[in-house]
Formats: C-alpha cells, structure tokens, sequence
C-alpha cells in the first residue's frame, strides 16, 4: 500500500526526538484553545480541575496498560481491575475499617488478578488477550458476590479527601515518575522493551522472558488499582461496574502515546494520549455532544492510532 | 495422545457439571429447560459461528459487536413502519453482507490486519445505529412476526430450529464441501494452499461474507426474541461470542477454531448461565464460571509457550 | 536410446534481489525423461532456478520454454496445470489434514456438493502407492516423521500427473531405506516419461540415480555434464571454485598449549535430528561444525544453546549443566544464531542496546542504567569491529544485513563469555567483513576463549577453525585434529557422503 504522501509527512516525526513532545503538546494546545473559544466555560478553572482529575485516572491505567502493550502483551481487565480495587475499598469502609488498610487491601485484591494474569500469560502460555478476557469474567462475578450488586454509598471524607485535588494529580505524578524511571532508565524496563521487540532474541542473549513477563501485569494492576481508588474517592460511592469503562479509555490513550511519542517512552506518551483523550472528551461533553456519539468518536480516535501505527510501521519500511 | 485426554477431559468436566445442576434442581434436566436453553442460546450460537468461519481462515472478526445492533434496530423501526417484512429481511441481510464484503476486501485484497479492520467496521456499523435509533428502544408489536422467534415447531422452539438449522449447514459446508475444505487450507497452512492454487483472497472474502450473512439473521433475530431492539444489543454478544469460540477450540478439533465446538461453547455458556439460576444460585456467578471455565480449558489445550499479541 | 528431445529450456535467466544477484543469466536445459541433477553450495541459486520455473518466482529476464510453451506469463496454478509440480524443500502441509487430504489438496473429489472421502482416500491410496510408501491415508499430517512428510508432499505433486517434477533435497530427512524407495519411485516415473529435476547435496545419491548433473556456483552454470563422465573430486571443484585470491591464512601457530579441562562437553547428545553427539571444546580453539543442509546442525546448535527440551544427554558448560537459554548465557555462553532477523537482533532498539543486551546487569547501579558506561562500552565495541552506523542510537534494523551482523558478534565479544557459538555466523557479509570477523573469532579464541563454530561454508571452516567435526544425517562423522592436514576436498566429501573415499560413477 503505497501512502507515499502521508508517510512522507510522518517522516519527521519520527526522526526527530523533539517532535514527540512538540507535537503532542501542540495538539493539546490547540483542543484547548479551540474549545476555550467556542465555550469559554472550559477553560475556567474549576473545569480545569475536573478535566485534570480525569486526566490523572485515565493516564494511570494508560501507564499501565502502556507498560503491557510494550511487553507484547494486553490486558483487558484494567478497568475491571480497577473496580474491584475500590469496590473492596469500599466495602471495608463502610465496615469501619481504617482508610489506609481499606486501601492497602482494595488494591492487594487489585494485584491477586494481576497475578492470576502474569501466571496465565508468562507461565500457562495463554495468550494475554484470552487469559485476561476470562480475568473479567471472573471479576465480575466476584464483585457482584461481594456487592450483592448494590452500590456502596457514603464513604467517609477521609477517603473521599484523596479524591479531590491536588490528591489525583500527585498520584498520576507518582506514577509517572515511577514508571518512566523504571522503563526508561532501569534494566528491567530495557529488558521488557527488548521481549516486546523481538521475544526470542531476548531469551538468547539470557534474558528471563517468563519472569520479566510476569512483572507487567503487576504493574497494570496495581496502577489500575489507584485509578480505581481515586474514582471511588470523587464518586464517594462505589457503583458494581465502576471503572469498566477504563479499558477503552487505556487502550486508545496508550496505542495514541505509542504512535505519537514512539514505543519507547511509553510513560510520557501514555500521558499524552490521556490528556489528548481527556480534553477532547470533555471538549465535546461541554459543547452538549450526546454520550452515546462519544463512544463513536472514541472508537474513531482508536483506528486513527491504529491507522497511524500502519502507516508508521510501513513508512519506515520504505 | 495427550490431546485426546485433554479434549475427552474437558467433556468429562462438562459431564459433571450437567450432574452438579441436575442435582441441584431436577427441573434442569427437563425437556422444557433444555428448549429454553436453546431459546437463550440460539442468537449467542448463530453469531459465535460467524465469527468461527473467519477464525478458521485464519482471521479474526469483531464488527459483529456492531452490525447485530444495527441491523435489529433498523429491522425495528421498518417493521413498525409497516414496511413488508420480507423486503426489510433482504435488505437488511444484503446490508449485513456488505459489511462483510468490506472487511473481505479490506483484509484480503490490501492485507490490512483484521483485528484493526473489523474494530473499525464495528464501530462504524455503532455509529450508524446510533443515527437511526437515536439511542432509542424501538418496540416491536407485530404479533405476527414475534411468533416467528417465540413459537414452537413439532415441539421444539423456533429459535432452536434456526440455531440447529445454522449448524447444520456449517457442518455440512465447512466439513463436507470443496469450497469448506479450502477455508481450512488456508487457515492450517496458507502456504501450501497457495501452492496448490487456492485463491486465498477469495475465500477469506467470502468467509466475512458468509459471517456477515450470519450476523444479519442474528441482529434480525434479537428484536424478535426480547420483542424490540435495543440500543447497541451487538455489544452484550461481544465477549461471550468470543468466549464461546475461544471454548470451542477445546473440544472436537483440539487446538483449531471449528464449528461444532464453538456450537458447544456458546452451548456450555448458556447452560452454565441457565443452571445457576435454575439452582437458585446467584446470576453474578455465570461470569464467574464462564470466566473460570475459559481460563482453565484454554489452559489445558495450551503448549507452554509465551505468546505475544501484536497490533 | 537416443531420445535427446528438450522439454525445459532457460536461456540466459537472471534474477536480482535486493543487494544479491541469484542468477546472472543461467542456461539450463532437460531432456524428456531424464533425471537431472542440481548441485550447489548454499546460495549458488538452485531453490531460485526451481520456484522461477514453477513460476512462485518471476524472471528478470531470459527465457523458459517448457514443452514449446513460453512461461513468461503463466501463473503458479497454470504451470501446475501444465504439468509441473515441486517436492518444496520446506514441506507445506496442513497439519490437522489426514495424509489424503493433504495430497488431494485444492481438489477434493465430491459427490453431489459433499466431499467423496471414500475416493478421496482411494485417489490418495493411489497417488501414494505411486510414490512406493506405504502410509496409512487417514493419519494426520502432524504425526507424520520428516521422511513420510516428503512422500506425501511427492504424492501431492503426483496426484496432478507432473511431465516436469522438481525435488529440492527430498533425502535430506531420509533414512537410507526410505531412499531406496523414492529411488525406485524416481526411476519407475522416468520410465513413464516425467522429466526430474533432482536437487541435493549428498554425491552418492546423485551417482545412483541421475542421467546428468548441472553445477551452479554464484548463480551460474558451471558445469553440465553427464554422470558417467564426471568425477566426484571435478564436481566437489566446480562447487568450490578457486576461492579467490585473497584467502585467509590461518596462522598456525595454535594451541598445543597444555590441554586443560574442555570448557564445553557435550556428551551422548540425542535429539530430533541428530544421534550420540559427543563433543569436547577446549578454551583457546576454534572448532569447526560442518556438514550440509539437514545434517542436524543447526538442531544439534540450539539443543546446546538450550533451547530445547526432554532431550537424551548433558550439555555442560564448565562444569555446569545448560537446560536453557538463561542458564546457557549466566554460565557463559554467547550465541550467534543462524536466523538474525528472527533471532538474533531487536530490530527496533538501538545499535548501542543491542550491543549492551547480554552484559545489562555489569552496566547499573541500584538497578539504573549508567548510561555513560553503556555508551563508552557500546563506543568501543563499534570501533572495534568498524560497525558502520550514522550514530549509536541508530535502530539495528536500518543497517545492513552485514553489519547487523557485526552488531550480534560485538554483543558477545566484550561480554567476557567463555564460550562462543556461531551458527553462520559469517552470513550475508562481504568479503571484507568476513575478514574481520574471523579475525575476532581467533581473537577471542587467543583470549582464552571456546568457539564452536557452524557453518555450511567448508572452505571457510578449513580457514578460520583448528578443529573440524563433520556431521552427515545426524551423525558425526569425521574430526580432523588442529594437527592433521586438511584437504579441503576430503572435508567436502565426508560432509556430502558421509565418506572420504572415492565414489564410482554407476554402472549403467
């Protein structure tokens, strides 16, 4: 397929390190700006706080299933991961259990799913799709087990605190650095960066694959977790499916990152494509667009990234 | 030989479980339950098999998760518009099949990856849906037709017969006809179908045609079952379909996707569902079960290797 | 019988890929009921004459005319209706297809719209019992052992009655008995008037069965001759070659140091396709594997790298038994892989990482990556082996296929490894680059290292290698000591025949 025009315009952005952050940024600016005139009411500062909320949940799980994605692997029970993180949580709560230990333990159930999926994938051999895929079967049975489908209600302003800013912001701050500290600069980041790339010539040069598999989808879990617990935070409920949604937004945000700032820096572009998705979103719901055309609109922001990587890929082959 | 122990194992497991229910609650193997199994099933079945003759060339399909909804909702709407009901059900199948036809030519003739494809026809088919429904229930009062999907023939449900019906020309088509074989050809080894002259781009073609044809009967179909069509009702099949192929790899044909244990699967998917409600059990442990029951039969029919999924 | 009447002609046909010309305009012509021999090293050009004249591949130019019909414009599924079919090297069948579904392939016989599996299976039936096995039709392909994948791949090639049939390496999965058999086959369908292009490596096959034998050395015919006038040491020539020249003269001022432990000991090795491999490698010697395609190698290689399971036998690395790849790289092995796309580089990281890969954990602190170190280490190592790059942040794939292989040699070199193997470790590298690289193969040998050293390219064995073991079907064997005087014809020989002496011509 020869698309020798539009690889011609991808061509700089691939060779030009600086253009990853620039032209991300400039996008960014430009949805800002644009939705800033046409309703002046997004820019005002208490939207900016919502939107900047949403942007921390969102680039959480985004990092995480970044983290996947560059392994070679997926995992679709992120969001359902979340969930079950603050579904817990919450649940102990309302019990009287103290906030640090009702969190500690949401997001300790969090990381046994991560776990179940690290064993299926790295050690079963089943294919990350599948095995997660039964993941979210078996979460949504258990958190209706455990809710009996009601949502738990009134959770007390200790938690509820963490919710509202700076608390979210701080958290997706964290795990930022964390995760770009540990892809971009640690071994083990290197090590699953070179398993994604090409998972044979990695185990020839000594590399463990089952292990340093293994690892991501810990990592997916426990950064899913804290989008969880912060959603739960500002809801100051708990619904049964909260956090489902988080799949979508993850997987596009991230497959955006990955066209936009390249596979490696896979934190920074997880973060920018979760802005990008975030603000636009919200763009559109603050112009009265109907929800149900966002999910359309969402889907059409994933196949450009789709399309974008194709183009990408095929370009560099030329 | 330790296929045929995996596969007689998981049947065996199955076995157990149809005992576990019948215990539980004799009802469960009673001829009326196992008709209302098939009436649950039948939608669940006739997707799942579309998305089977695609896997088997090798493929993949999603754009079921939108073309079910749509078709139901414009089949809806016609019909309460008083249009003939046979014209609507061509053209709303010639529709389903044109989608097909879409994702045939875009994977087959410019090689784009059919993951990204059929994702792509789906949300396209979701965003038209959403256009003509608005989002809306649309509700069916034509008696006439919704006998089609609740009524019975010598005893046994409608919805059942179009299920066994669709099965049955599957079998016959996929396992007994030339063009059948070479649907297979391609998905064991495209290479050696190439060398023996079969024409890989028509048939993958025609098999997302053929899957699009079954994704029609079944978005026609659904309004008729629950008596309207609701809003993106392609979405509720989107994993089970999946599941319910993915479990169909585990018996019969070990290790392929194939069209009796996808039947099966999707089959064991209903039946879980229904025995615990039967057995007074919680609805929220059917997830649980069929999740746990993917998990363990695709691990059993697994080799250990790590496998990657690439976009 | 003088039935001399041409069926295949080329004329002058060349074929370019993308740095490497296979053919530079080969002429090549067969007789009616001929079994014609092609004999080459690896990438003299045969498997690319073969798919060009059944036409998966296009000529550049020249011409082929089979039966007076001009194949410029025939399709692969016309030219199979013309009647020529290929035994491929690399059998394609359907593994969960029975035996006759996968020799009625593409044409399933039906009855009123469902498939007639009783002819099915008899037409099957026949078309093997055309090829002299004996195989039960209802098995399933993937049970099948290398041997009867090939008579079934010759069934499938029959069952559209060929006039030309191709075979590219048919016997090299074969016992000797299975041989016979297709033997017997091949002269029985010569009768019948097929035309055969036969092509192997193994000469004493090639004096039983073939009428004559076209050479092909750097996609050109060489020589054509018929068998009964050409000796075994003229065709081992014209494969060869004069090897230019500029050779490299091993300095043979080796390695009769004190013999130490051996550093790598492989004993009663057995696997898939190879049988009681007992090897001793010591540190400061080169030693050479050789043999041609399907004499277990490249198996017998990854069985020592670790990678595969279950098998008879120890590999041990100083003391150390190796039963993975993890285990083999921590005790100190490095490998070169035979498949460097698929094996041997991350196409998509950067020179510099692909360099830094196996010593990871010499270049962190608390677990970070000093990044300075890794440049400075990755710097020297691109000087050292004048890996031409634009930078050292480069993505490997963008370099040339010679210099990504440097890439995966420098991982190794400076990763203080004990024991190197290479498994065609010299391939796609011009001359200059082949140089040096056997350069630092003796290097690290000098250094007090190991190199077990496989490659299909002999004379190049006899060059850079002190020791040289010779695998034929499996088996070792021949081993020439670092003190024996090598007569690189011999070495050819044994690796071809799996004998050193003369082979007569056959009786007529």
């Amino acid at each position: 397929m020869k698309l020798n025009a539009i690889t011609a315009a991808k061509q700089p952005l691939k060779s030009n390190k600086y253009l990853r952050i620039l032209i991300p940024l400039l996008l960014l600016g430009s949805i800002i700006l644009i939705f800033g005139m046409l309703k002046p009411a997004y820019v005002s500062f208490g939207n900016i706080l919502n939107l900047l909320s949403e942007f921390s949940m969102v680039g959480l799980v985004s990092i995480g299933m970044a983290i996947v994605l560059s392994a070679g692997q997926v995992d679709l029970s992120i969001g359902h991961i979340a969930g079950i993180s603050a579904v817990v949580t919450s649940l102990l709560l309302v019990r009287g259990v103290s906030t640090f230990l009702s969190i500690l333990l949401g997001i300790g159930t969090s990381t046994v799913f991560g776990i179940l999926n690290g064993f299926l994938t790295a050690y079963l051999g089943v294919s990350s799709f599948i095995g997660s895929l039964g993941t979210m079967f078996i979460i949504v049975g258990v958190r209706y087990w455990l809710t009996g489908g009601a949502t738990i209600m009134c959770l007390p302003s200790s938690y509820t605190a963490l919710g509202k800013m700076p608390y979210p912001l701080i958290f997706l701050i964290g795990a930022f650095l964390l995760a770009f500290f540990l892809m971009d600069t640690t071994a083990l980041g290197r090590r699953l960066y070179l398993i994604g790339e090409n998972l044979d010539a990695s185990e020839l040069c000594g590399i463990r694959i089952r292990q340093e598999t293994f690892i991501v989808f810990i990592f997916s879990a426990v950064f899913g977790a804290f989008a969880g617990e912060i959603l739960a935070a500002r809801q100051g409920l708990a619904n049964v499916d909260i956090g489902d949604r988080f799949m979508m937004e993850a997987f596009i945000a991230a497959n955006l990152g990955r066209v936009l700032s390249g596979e490696r820096l896979v934190a920074l572009g997880a973060l920018f494509g979760s802005a990008l998705l975030v603000f636009l979103i919200g763009g559109l719901t603050m112009l009265g667009v109907d929800p149900s055309w966002l999910n359309f609109i969402k889907g059409s922001v994933f196949l450009a990234t789709l399309i974008g990587s194709i183009i990408t890929k095929r370009g560099e082959e030329e | 030989m330790r296929k045929r122990i995996s596969t007689y194992s998981f049947l065996i497991v199955v076995g157990f479980i149809i005992m576990f229910f019948t215990f539980v609650n004799p009802r469960f193997l009673t001829w009326t339950n196992f008709c209302t199994i098939f009436k649950q099933n039948a939608i669940l079945s006739i997707i799942s098999l579309g998305i089977t003759i695609v896997m088997i060339t090798g493929e993949i399909d999603f754009s079921y998760g939108g073309i079910v909804g749509l078709v139901g909702a414009i089949f809806a709407g016609m019909i309460e518009k008083n249009y003939t009901p046979i014209s609507v059900v061509f053209l709303l199948l010639a529709v389903a099949v044109g989608f097909g036809v879409m994702n045939g030519f875009l994977v087959s003739y410019l090689r784009l990856p059919s993951f990204m494809v059929t994702v792509g026809t789906m949300f396209i088919a979701m965003g038209l849906e959403r256009a003509y429904s608005s989002g809306l229930t649309c509700w069916i009062k034509n008696e006439h037709l919704l006998v089609i999907a609740r009524g019975e023939f010598l005893g046994f449900p409608n919805l059942g017969w179009f299920s066994l019906i669709t099965l049955l020309i599957l079998v016959w088509l996929i396992y007994f006809t030339r063009p059948g074989s070479h649907f297979r050809s391609i998905g064991g080894n495209e290479k050696a179908a190439r060398e023996v002259g079969i024409s890989v781009t028509f048939y993958k073609l025609l098999a997302f045609m053929l899957a699009g044809f079954l994704y029609g009967i079944a978005g026609i179909l659904e309004p008729l079952r629950v008596s309207g069509a609701i809003a993106y009702a392609g979405q509720t099949y989107l994993l089970p379909a999946l599941t319910s192929v993915f479990l169909g790899t585990t018996m019969f044909y070990l290790g392929q996707y194939n069209i009796p244990g996808t039947f099966v699967g999707a089959f064991i998917m209903t039946m879980l569902m229904n025995g615990l409600t039967l057995a007074g059990l919680p609805f929220y442990l059917t997830p649980l079960f069929q999740g746990i029951l993917l998990v363990i039969a695709v691990a059993i029919a697994s080799d250990r290797k790590i496998k990657q999924v690439k976009f | 019988m003088d039935k001399k009447k041409v069926v295949l002609k080329l004329t002058n046909v060349v074929k370019e890929f993308p740095g490497v010309k296979a053919l530079k305009g080969v002429n090549f012509d067969l007789y009616q009921g001929e079994i014609h021999a092609l004999i080459g090293a690896n990438g003299a050009g045969k498997t690319t004459l073969v798919r060009i004249i059944t036409r998966e591949l296009k000529e550049d130019s020249g011409n082929i005319e089979f039966m007076n019909i001009n194949l410029k414009k025939i399709s692969v599924k016309e030219a199979r209706q013309l009647g020529i079919s290929m035994v491929e090297q690399d059998i394609n069948l359907i593994p969960f297809f029975t035996v006759a579904e996968n020799v009625m392939l593409g044409s399933f016989p039906t009855k009123a719209a469902i498939i007639d599996r009783k002819k099915l299976n008899g037409l099957a039936v026949k078309f093997l019992k055309k090829t002299g096995k004996d195989l039960d039709v209802k098995r399933k392909a993937y049970s099948l052992s290398p041997a009867e994948q090939v008579f079934v791949a010759l069934a499938r090639a029959l069952a559209v009655n060929p006039k030309l049939l191709i075979l590219d390496e048919p016997t090299a999965r074969m016992g000797l008995s299975d041989v016979k058999i297709l033997f017997t086959t091949l002269r029985r369908l010569k009768s019948e008037g097929v035309s055969i292009i036969y092509i192997s490596h193994r000469l004493e096959e090639i004096y039983e069965i073939a009428d004559r034998v076209t050479i092909l050395r750097d996609g050109e015919n060489v020589l054509t001759s018929e068998i009964s006038s050409v000796s075994a040491n003229e065709i081992v020539k014209a494969i060869i070659g004069e090897r230019g020249v500029v050779t490299f003269i091993r300095k043979k001022e080796t390695v009769l140091k004190e013999r130490e432990e051996p550093v790598l000991v492989v004993r009663g090795l057995s696997g898939y396709k190879f049988r009681n491999i007992k090897l001793e490698i010591f540190p400061g010697e080169v030693v050479g594997l050789v043999g041609m395609v399907g004499a277990g190698k490249t198996e017998l290689v990854n069985a020592i790298v670790g990678r595969e399971k279950g098998l008879e036998g120890d590999v041990i690395l100083d003391g150390k038994p190796i039963t993975s790849p993890y285990k083999a790289v921590k005790f100190g092995m490095g490998v070169i892989p035979e498949k460097r796309k698929k094996e041997g580089i991350v196409g998509e990281a950067t020179v510099c990482e692909n360099i830094s890969l196996p010593i990871l954990s010499k270049i962190i602190r608390f677990g970070f990556i000093n990044f300075l170190q890794e440049r400075s280490y990755c710097k020297k190592a691109v000087e050292i082996f004048n890996i031409q790059t634009p930078s050292l942040t480069q993505k490997v794939k963008y370099l040339s296929g010679g210099n990504q292989q440097k890439v995966i040699v420098a991982r190794w070199f400076l990763a203080g490894k004990k024991v190197l193997i290479c498994d065609e470790a010299s391939q796609g590298m011009d001359v200059g680059a082949k140089f040096e690289i056997y350069e630092f193969i003796r290097k690290f040998a000098k250094d007090g290292g190991a190199v077990l050293y496989s490659t299909s390219d002999i004379p190049e064995a006899v060059q850079v290698c002190d020791r040289i073991v010779v695998m034929h079907r499996g088996e070792i064997v021949k081993e020439y000591e670092s003190t024996d005087d090598i007569s690189l014809d011999e070495v050819v020989l044994y690796a071809m025949t799996g004998k050193g002496g003369q082979i007569n011509a056959k009786e007529n």
